[in-house]
């Protein structure tokens, strides 16, 4: 397959130097800075919020539809969906007939900060009448992947408070040792995907952080407290982990003299892209790069809190398979190549969900 | 017997020996830290007159005082302990502690003083005392290596024939007398185990690999160890490298403590800790290693000396006075010195009589009943008079 060339690479590298200069500065005079970049790039009506999200407009139409990439200040994030849409502008400017572009530049992650949760009534995306987005990872071969069902997991991230009783180290007996109750709450997790779920639904139970003890040797804890998360591509097995979480965590620490917390919190739910919409991006796709390189295939376990846009509008994400090969610049490049061709999509549902 | 005359001087140096501790208890230092404690020994010492001070014996600032008898005999040793811990007082005594996050939680204040005491009733009596009286002041108790081992290797036991300690117990009555006739403390060892990511698979969940490791270690008390042989294992804290609490671990690090009474029962459990660790490796392909730390040795009392220590008591205490008290699994570092000769150690109950339930020892608010302290000499002057207080036949 011939690459359709949407931009050229001298474009790409220097907003590869703009983005890691950007790197070092703090949230607020990075948003700045993106302001200033787009107003540069004759975009209009540019705007920022606290939240780190930037927003803008390009061109005219009746229809306005949403391109969205994220950004990350890590230093091991290339951040190719970023960089590749701000090498849309300068192609859409000078080729886009269709519907009024509005960007979104949104902080990268899985989960949006507790902190930092925004509504979505009101929000950013309430204009837009499709949201459309890319994620990229490594496959066999060059292609686009569009998934029917979910798409992306969802997750909730649990926090199990133990409470024992703590004591000296050579004493046990007269302890509840915390810290041997949290283990065993961690181990019996475990299970919970090997035996509780559905074989044939993708889920996941991460604990990811274990908290006991002052860092002393001869000390049994008093406390400890468990952190992790959920992920599903089911509502069903989403409902029957975050159960079980519960119920292991009191049932263990019950059995062993303790006490527990559990606070389960909903930070992204799955997602789903639009019916409709997905099928016109898939025709699209297909006229312009061929049947064989546009596949539907099956949801990941990864989550994008994009997945909370998607609840409120009509959207699609679709997955950029790239070979190990690929270079940072062809892999933009498709990145560029892809938002290009959303724009084309022919979709005339009115937006609202 | 010469105990009755003594234990008179011992009762008229009694306000001495309270203020001694008084001062050493708002003047508290920790561990290899305890500087000015040692002047302030070595200046009683030098006020009673003893016969000999050695100052920094081994690895601190460990004292070793003799005084001789007027007559021939064998040399008896007393051991008492000096340094404080790293805790903020918050007990309501007049003699608080006045150096700040420093105090006296365990009541080696006590054991000191009572020791000096000892010391000034012997030198005052050289002309009953059939043998020498050792008084052997040791720094760092609490803190791994401990002062003990270095004073034993430093000569403090030159000379010496026989070792006797006491500790006093502020969780049981004032006036009780307790000895165990067998293992006075446990062996104290301590670890770390780090699981680390395997270069090869840095995919693998390093936390669910630590638990693994940690339940199934929690199997060689219950599994591989002799039901008839004490053991504990516990883990006292996890730490991790982690970005945010949100993203797996790269290296997670348990510590822990091994408590056990026989020497080769703290060496199994060392070989199957370090087993788990090969086999935890291999199954979740992680790094697993155990870094066992040697602490102290258990005590291990020998029965001639308590049993030769008991029928003194037995004379000068009443019946109910004295008992025998199960061993915990505590640390002392008084082992090192009862390896090497023959000897006892006791505990003396310190705890005031109308406390329902007293604070435990290292805690910010642990008191002892100072009375306790006139009943520690009394053990000690029960055991010179049966080693040293008549002529040896």
């Amino acid at each position: 397959m011939e690459q359709r060339q949407t931009t050229i690479s001298s474009d790409i590298q220097k907003i590869q130097e703009w983005f890691n200069e950007q790197r070092a500065v703090d949230q607020e005079t990075f948003s700045k800075n993106l302001v200033a970049y787009l107003n540069d790039n004759q975009v209009e009506d540019v705007e920022s919020f606290d939240n780190g999200i930037i927003i803008g407009y390009i061109g005219d139409g009746e229809q306005i539809y949403g391109l969205r990439a994220t950004y990350s200040f890590n230093e091991r994030d290339n951040n190719e969906d970023f960089i590749s849409l701000l090498a849309t502008i300068n192609y859409l400017s000078k080729n886009n007939e269709g519907p009024r572009i509005k960007l979104f530049f949104e902080p990268e992650g899985e989960m949006i900060p507790e902190d930092q949760v925004f509504s979505l009534k009101d929000s950013v995306y309430q204009d837009v009448n499709a949201l459309f987005g890319i994620q990229f990872q490594k496959g066999e071969q060059n292609r686009f992947v569009i998934s029917r069902d979910a798409a992306y997991a969802s997750i909730h991230t649990f926090k199990v408070k133990v409470q024992g009783q703590g004591g000296h180290a050579a004493y046990p007996q007269a302890t509840v040792d915390a810290l041997i109750v949290g283990a065993q709450i961690i181990e019996e997790f475990q299970l919970i995907q090997s035996r509780v779920v559905n074989p044939m639904s993708p889920t996941q139970v991460n604990v990811t952080s274990f908290e006991a003890g002052e860092g002393t040797y001869n000390i049994i804890a008093d406390a400890s407290v468990i952190y992790g998360h959920i992920r599903s591509l089911s509502e069903d097995e989403e409902e029957r982990m975050t159960e079980m979480i519960e119920r292991m965590a009191q049932y263990i620490a019950h059995a062993h003299r303790a006490t527990v917390e559990v606070e389960i919190t909903k930070r992204t739910p799955i997602l789903y892209n639009d019916e409709q919409l997905m099928s016109a991006v898939k025709e699209q796709f297909q006229k312009e790069y061929g049947v064989e390189v546009v596949n539907e295939g099956p949801g990941v376990i990864k989550a994008d809190y994009f997945a909370r846009a998607l609840e409120e509008k009509p959207g699609v994400m679709i997955n950029l398979e790239h070979t190990e090969t690929a270079t940072i610049e062809e892999v933009i490049q498709r990145g560029v190549d892809a938002f290009a061709e959303f724009t084309k999509v022919k979709y005339d549902r009115k937006g609202n969900k | 017997m010469a105990y009755e005359q003594w234990r008179k001087d011992l009762l008229s140096n009694f306000d001495e020996t309270v203020e001694w501790r008084r001062y050493m208890h708002e003047y508290p230092e920790l561990s290899f830290e305890e500087v000015k404690t040692a002047d302030y020994i070595k200046s009683v010492l030098e006020d009673i007159g003893v016969d000999q001070i050695r100052e920094n014996v081994g690895n601190g600032y460990g004292i070793v005082a003799r005084i001789k008898g007027a007559h021939e005999g064998p040399t008896v040793a007393f051991r008492a302990d000096f340094d404080a811990l790293a805790i903020t007082e918050q007990a309501n005594v007049p003699f608080r502690s006045k150096n700040p996050g420093v105090m006296h939680a365990c009541g080696h204040d006590g054991h000191t003083a009572s020791l000096l005491s000892l010391g000034r009733v012997m030198a005052n009596n050289r002309d009953q005392m059939y043998g020498d009286v050792v008084l052997i002041h040791q720094h760092a108790e609490e803190m791994i290596p401990g002062g003990a081992k270095s004073m034993v290797e430093d000569g403090a036991l030159e000379n010496v024939d026989y070792v006797f300690g006491i500790h006093l117990d502020a969780q049981s009555p004032n006036g009780q007398v307790y000895y165990q006739p067998n293992f006075g403390s446990a062996n104290a060892d301590f670890f770390d185990v780090f699981i680390n990511i395997d270069e090869e698979n840095s995919d693998v969940d390093l936390l669910a690999a630590a638990m693994e490791y940690l339940s199934s270690s929690q199997k060689i008390v219950s599994r591989m160890v002799s039901p008839t042989r004490p053991a504990v294992v516990t883990y006292s804290t996890v730490e991790m490298n982690q970005e945010t609490k949100d993203k797996v671990p790269t290296q997670v690090h348990l510590k822990g403590t091994v408590r056990t009474l026989h020497q080769s029962t703290r060496e199994q459990i060392n070989q199957e800790l370090q087993r788990i660790a090969e086999g935890l490796s291999t199954a979740f392909q992680v790094k697993a290693e155990v870094n066992y730390n040697w602490g102290y040795p258990s005590i291990k009392n020998h029965a001639t000396e308590v049993s030769r220590s008991l029928g003194k008591f037995s004379e000068v205490f009443s019946e109910d006075e004295i008992s025998e008290t199960p061993v915990g699994m505590g640390g002392e570092d008084f082992s090192y010195f009862i390896q090497e000769i023959p000897g006892a150690f006791f505990r003396v109950g310190a705890a005031y009589s109308e406390d329902e339930k007293p604070f435990p020892h290292h805690h910010p608010r642990f008191v002892i009943d100072e009375d306790s302290l006139l009943r520690s000499g009394e053990v000690f002057l029960a055991i010179c008079d049966e080693y040293i207080g008549k002529p040896q036949k």
